[in-house]
């Protein structure tokens, strides 16, 4: 059989090499046989002996969980269980139509999944899935057909669909990965999935058809990638990738919550980019400085209508309450054509990346802009807020959108709302004409962040999406070394705070190259804190200033490269991230 | 017989957990009590049953509507919508 690479969707980071554990789903034959009317009361304590059964199994797992997430999952199935409505739909099955206890349960559950899955709502067809799972463990205990024991299974765990339950009854050492043809990122296997902390695939087509019991078989969580019959030269590489893998990851986790700062011990600010309230922020504001990025589109995404005020204030309320006075930077909305809301169409533009984006948008639908102004304000007062302004070009877009700001904060206080006085305003520096005029922008603003994904694409003129121009987009392009270090220096100089919160200040190479270049304040996803955190522990100060000084003068992308990845292993940095990456 | 209409905020709507929250919590009193999902045409179920509360598909900004009939109707009302209001600790 020859090596095959199949894609699915990544779940769980990191990398996996080892023998396949089969693990599949049979649908359950469920006898379809008629009951006489002797039988009903039998049948009828079959059916409530199994529930007791299943509650039982699933009483036993909520006691041996640690984790609350999974404990509400399993509580939510002890009451689907013994849902009285469910319950009825059984027992009117053995009673009325005669069928047989098994029967009765597969089709009243079965009805209610489907119900489930008809409803337009991404999930309610999650939610299907734990219908299933109660089931399947229903018919399991009816029918005395004895689950698959998973106590044993070890190495890869290949699956055509795993149940929320099925993830408790592993031994978690033994498992190295898992591996499934179903399943969606938000279901709630995958939240088990993810407490796991080993890499998890989910999605690939038809594999428990693809592979037998004992193969070896390489999962890339970080990737969504499994391969197949690896050759003996990829499976080397890849154990040599898992083994530098798990040293880089037991590094990094002693890094996670020790403050940041190079190896002599000049402080660098690490703070973690956010875009939703589903986020553990009781850890990530014990492993950062704050929030360098609070995206606010979610709201207005994942939603049937335009935010209201009181919805918006009581968002912004709890992710400024949960970093308890740490500072928190909310982006007010970034929205354009190419990011479209359901219930109000932008008008389609030519060049979307160019056009009535962010502020732009706001400042011409002032009443939708003051909503958000309105909530954001208002919830001042319950921490330490930093309001951000994206899509600034210079001084005249930032001096209209303040103007207008504090219009919004006029008209609250006449009406007697307490505001906070320490509120800072910044804005974003991603159009190159805002990096060209640094020096009076950083007179005016509070602070400023660097978003490095937009600078590059519009410094380069290169689109970020565009097909075939992906060898254009250099995001370490010497023209974008030198445009941040004119801002670094423009901001320092006013003693005014400067951070970047694109994808780059989360990679090892680029948090090197940002630091090199003089910015001390770095913003994340929350993942790649503890990396960071260690890179930069290796190098000293004076080091960084030598490494900038010399990035400054490269003539291209190449040099940038070489130069940093020579740093890197100078400083024994183990990075796998780009190699799983690919 | 009480009435009292309000909006969903919490993120995640009543899905699985809040769904399971707000069943619980109906179960503990004696009046009927129903749940309508006044965005999704006044569909309505028993808000004792989880499964019938979660094939409402009540999301995040949907008005739903809590109306309850018995001895503790007004308790049951003002504490299910009270639940509803504080967005079951995501908000």
């Amino acid at each position: 059989m020859a090596e095959e690479t199949l894609q699915g969707k990544p779940v769980s980071p990191g990398i996996a090499i080892g023998p396949v554990f089969l693990y599949t789903h049979d649908e359950i034959d469920v006898p379809q046989d008629q009951i006489q009317a002797s039988d009903v009361a039998r049948e009828l304590s079959v059916y409530a002996e199994a529930c007791e059964k299943v509650g039982a199994e699933i009483l036993e797992i909520i006691q041996r969980t640690e984790r609350q997430n999974e404990a509400d999952i399993l509580n939510t199935h002890m009451l689907l269980l013994n849902d009285f409505e469910i319950a009825a739909q059984v027992r009117q099955g053995i009673e009325n139509q005669r069928w047989n206890a098994a029967k009765a349960i597969d089709t009243a559950f079965r009805e209610v999944a489907d119900m489930m899955s008809a409803i337009d709502d991404p999930y309610l067809l999650q939610r299907a899935a734990d219908i299933h799972d109660i089931r399947h463990k229903l018919l399991r205990q009816v029918l005395h057909i004895p689950a698959k024991d998973l106590s044993t299974a070890s190495g890869i765990l290949v699956s055509n669909e795993l149940y929320p339950s099925d993830f408790k009854q592993f031994d978690r050492k033994r498992i190295a990965g898992v591996l499934t043809e179903q399943g969606e990122s938000t279901s709630h296997a995958a939240i088990m999935a993810r407490n796991l902390g080993i890499p998890v695939v989910f999605g690939v087509r038809d594999v428990t058809k693809k592979m037998r019991d004992g193969e070896i078989a390489v999962i890339n969580g970080s990737r969504g990638e499994v391969i197949l019959a690896p050759t003996p030269a990829t499976e080397e590489k890849c154990r040599r990738l898992y083994s530098v893998y798990q040293k880089s990851e037991a590094v990094k986790r002693q890094y996670l919550f020790k403050n940041c700062a190079t190896k002599d011990g000049q402080p660098i600010t690490v703070e973690v980019n956010a875009g939703s309230l589903e986020a553990d922020f009781e850890k990530d504001c014990k492993c950062s400085d704050g929030i360098g990025l609070f995206r606010t589109e979610f709201l207005y995404m994942e939603s049937t209508a335009l935010p209201d005020e009181e919805t918006q204030f009581r968002a912004y309320r709890h992710v400024l309450q949960a970093f308890a006075g740490k500072p928190v930077i909310i982006r007010t909305l970034d929205i354009g054509a190419d990011k479209q809301l359901p219930y109000l169409p932008l008008v389609k533009e030519e060049n979307p990346a160019l056009g009535n984006r962010a502020i732009r948008y706001c400042m011409a639908n002032p009443e939708l802009f003051r909503v958000q102004l309105r909530a954001l304000l208002r919830a001042s007062v319950y921490g330490n807020l930093w309001i951000m302004f994206p899509m600034i070009s210079g001084v005249e877009d930032y001096h209209n959108v303040r103007d207008f700001c504090d219009t919004v904060r006029l008209e609250l206080e006449a009406c007697g709302i307490p505001l906070s006085n320490s509120i800072r305003y910044g804005i974003m520096i991603e159009i190159p004409s805002a990096a060209v005029m640094a020096e009076e922008l950083a007179g005016i603003v509070d602070f400023a962040s660097i978003g490095t994904n937009d600078l590059t694409q519009y410094t380069l003129a290169i689109d970020r999406v565009g097909r075939g121009v992906e060898p254009y987009y250099r995001p370490l392009h010497p023209a974008l070394a030198r445009l941040l270090h004119h801002i670094s220096t423009a901001f320092s100089t006013q003693g005014k705070p400067l951070g970047v919160c694109g994808e780059l200040a989360g990679s090892p190479e680029g948090a090197l190259l940002l630091t090199s270049l003089g910015i001390r304040q770095l913003s994340m996803d929350s993942s790649k804190i503890a990396g960071v955190k260690y890179v930069l522990s290796q190098f000293e100060a004076g080091e960084l200033d030598m490494i900038g000084a010399y990035l400054l003068k490269a003539e291209n992308e190449q040099r940038i490269w070489a130069k940093l990845r020579e740093e890197l292993a100078a400083h024994n940095v183990i990075s796998t991230d780009q190699d799983l990456q690919g | 017989m009480v009435i009292c209409e309000t909006k969903v905020i919490n993120k995640t709507g009543l899905h699985a957990r809040p769904a399971a929250e707000l069943s619980s919590l109906a179960m503990q009193y004696k009046s009927s009590i129903t749940i309508k999902n006044l965005s999704r045409n006044g569909i309505e179920a028993n808000a004792k049953s989880i499964m019938r509360v979660l094939t409402l598909g009540i999301s995040q900004g949907m008005q739903v509507a809590v109306c309850a009939d018995g001895v503790d109707e007004e308790q049951a009302v003002h504490q299910l919508i009270a639940l509803i209001d504080s967005g079951f600790g995501e908000v």
